[in-house]
């Protein structure tokens, strides 16, 4: 018997073609069974079996390594995903760096520029706002008597640190050096951070952590920078350095101020008396008359000289001549207005001009001047001095000239006068 | 392993091995044997220790091999205490899987089929010269 002939009639044939199909189509796993006779038929089931074994086999050796590769490729998906992460923190933190340094350096080309110490004040504010946009802080300065610092300016919505304190409350002046608390629960904090009321009820909650910056320069303190961050609203611990380097530069820029203020101070005024000096009446009295004719005003010119100021010289000496200049100066300046300008135009010749003030309103400032110095006790060396008297000539823009020479001709020819007609009495220019 | 008639004949559960007087160890499949991995491993054994610690042709008679599963096909294929293979086949059954094992695995020893016993003798004996 043929195998063609075996197969039309053996119903293994099905079997065997349905093995066959079952194979093609996937199904691996699919077996069939030999009979007993070990003939053509279970020859090919036999090696269709062994077929599916090998194909399955070698199939669950590709799903292993596929299995594999992708769990590879998830663990370094993963890894790149984290590498990729830190790069992003790592950028963003080398943005924020250099931005800083940029706002760093403005603030530092801006403070040298400052001609103020306003000025300089505002710079530091804008220049805390933009680089700590959400922490509030405040500029300490010591106050005149240097017992105290205080506030000379402030940013944010919250400040926890006193308006004044003394240099034990805080700890970065006690010890000249930067102080930092990142823990107000369990750190040493200074005495000035508190919590401070905000109304009956409710109070500002103590920062969550702050720096104080001593302003030191060549020994000397100057003030601090306070700056904290509320509960909530980031650390500061990463800050550290910035806020010294900011410190470093309005350190030095406010110091550079101060120096060219007192400078400035010592070029204009009078030593001796506290009032400005001849060559800062000559600088303004220009500008005031300028200024009286673009305005459509008046502008008042007071002269006056201290009668018989040469005796007192030379009777008690020299001494008591300056305490007389010394208290008139005081004098003055309490008792004129800050636009006036109060000079010292040589011994014992003094020269005020009054911006808006009317001829009218100028003599009567004269004489009242005239008679309150008259009532003024100066004492030398525990002596009372003699009473002094003042000789005044006044005059006025525009009733005695348009220009700096006419007006002081016009105001010296009335002290003159004054002097002439006895002294102790206001004259006014004619 | 049981001993039967040949001089140092060993049985396992489905074959029966001895070393050959020419130095060829030889195997005999049962009738209708099916060969697992259990079997493949206790056949290796068998043959190790019948080689007497030395490296010989194997004719293996797999005439009346009826199956023998994916894991023995390749503990056979890596067998490495052997020094070539001859396997004897005739029915149908025996040459599928005789021509399947060959074409599917990677033997570590060379390896032919054979129908006919002389020859596969012949052929064994040039790998003892």
């Amino acid at each position: 018997m043929t195998l063609q002939e075996k197969t039309t009639q053996d119903p293994r044939l099905d079997e065997a073609l349905e093995l066959i199909l079952q194979i093609t189509s996937g199904n691996l796993e699919a077996r069939g069974t030999p009979s007993e006779r070990g003939d053509e038929f279970d020859a090919i089931v036999t090696g269709l079996n062994m077929l599916g074994e090998e194909m399955s086999a070698a199939f669950g050796q590709v799903s292993e390594a596929r299995d594999q590769l992708e769990e590879r490729v998830k663990e370094r998906t993963a890894e790149l995903e984290m590498a990729t992460e830190k790069l992003v923190v790592l950028i963003n933190d080398l943005e924020a760096r250099n931005s800083e340094i940029v706002l760093l350096g403005e603030m530092g080309k801006l403070l040298q520029t400052s001609l103020t110490s306003d000025e300089a004040y505002a710079t530091i504010k804008q220049s805390f706002q933009k680089l700590f946009p959400d922490k509030s802080g405040a500029l300490y300065i010591y106050n005149a008597s240097r017992n105290l610092l205080e506030i000379n300016v402030a940013w944010g919505d919250t400040l926890s640190s006193e308006e004044f304190f003394t240099q034990q409350e805080c700890q970065a002046l006690r010890n000249g050096l930067i102080f930092q608390v990142d823990d107000l629960q369990t750190a040493l904090i200074c005495q000035h951070v508190q919590q401070k009321a905000k109304t009956m009820e409710t109070y500002i909650p103590l920062p969550a952590g702050y720096i104080c910056a001593p302003l030191i320069t060549r020994g000397e303190t100057t003030g601090t920078i306070y700056l904290e961050t509320a509960p909530g609203s980031g650390s500061l611990s990463a800050k550290k350095p910035l806020v010294d380097a900011m410190s470093e530069q309005i350190m030095l820029a406010l110091t550079n101020l101060k120096l060219q203020e007192t400078l400035r101070d010592q070029s204009i005024r009078d030593p001796l008396t506290g009032l400005f000096n001849r060559r800062y009446m000559d600088e303004t009295f220009g500008r005031e008359i300028s200024r009286a004719v673009r305005e459509g005003h008046t502008l008042g010119i007071i002269m006056f000289d201290i009668d018989h100021f040469k005796e007192f010289n030379d009777v008690l000496g020299h001494d008591a001549g300056d305490t007389i200049l010394r208290e008139l100066g005081t004098f003055l300046l309490e008792q004129f207005r800050g636009e006036d300008i109060t000079c010292r135009f040589g011994g014992e010749e003094f020269f005020l001009i009054l911006p808006d003030a009317s001829l009218d309103n100028t003599r009567k400032r004269a004489e009242s001047l005239g008679k309150a110095v008259k009532q003024l006790d100066m004492h030398h060396r525990g002596k009372l001095l003699d009473k002094i008297t003042l000789s005044i000539g006044v005059a006025s823009f525009p009733d005695h000239g348009n220009d700096t020479e006419t007006l002081a001709r016009a105001v010296d020819q009335a002290l003159y006068r004054a002097k002439n007609d006895g002294r102790d009495r206001v004259v006014t220019a004619q | 392993m049981v001993m039967d008639n040949h001089i140092g004949e060993t049985r396992t559960r489905v074959a029966k091995i001895w070393l050959r007087e020419d130095g060829i160890v030889q195997m005999v499949v049962d009738h209708q044997a099916k060969y697992t991995l259990a079997d493949t491993k206790e056949g290796l054994a068998c043959i190790v220790k019948v080689s007497k610690g030395k490296r010989r042709p194997l004719l293996a008679d797999a005439r009346n091999l009826k199956t023998m599963d994916f894991a023995g096909r390749q503990e056979s294929a890596a067998f490495k205490d052997v020094m070539s293979v001859a396997i004897l086949i005739d029915s149908a059954v025996s040459r599928m899987i005789g021509n399947v094992f060959l074409a599917t695995q990677k033997t570590t020893f060379p390896v032919r089929l054979f129908t006919s016993e002389t020859a596969a003798v012949e052929w064994l004996k040039e790998f003892l010269q």
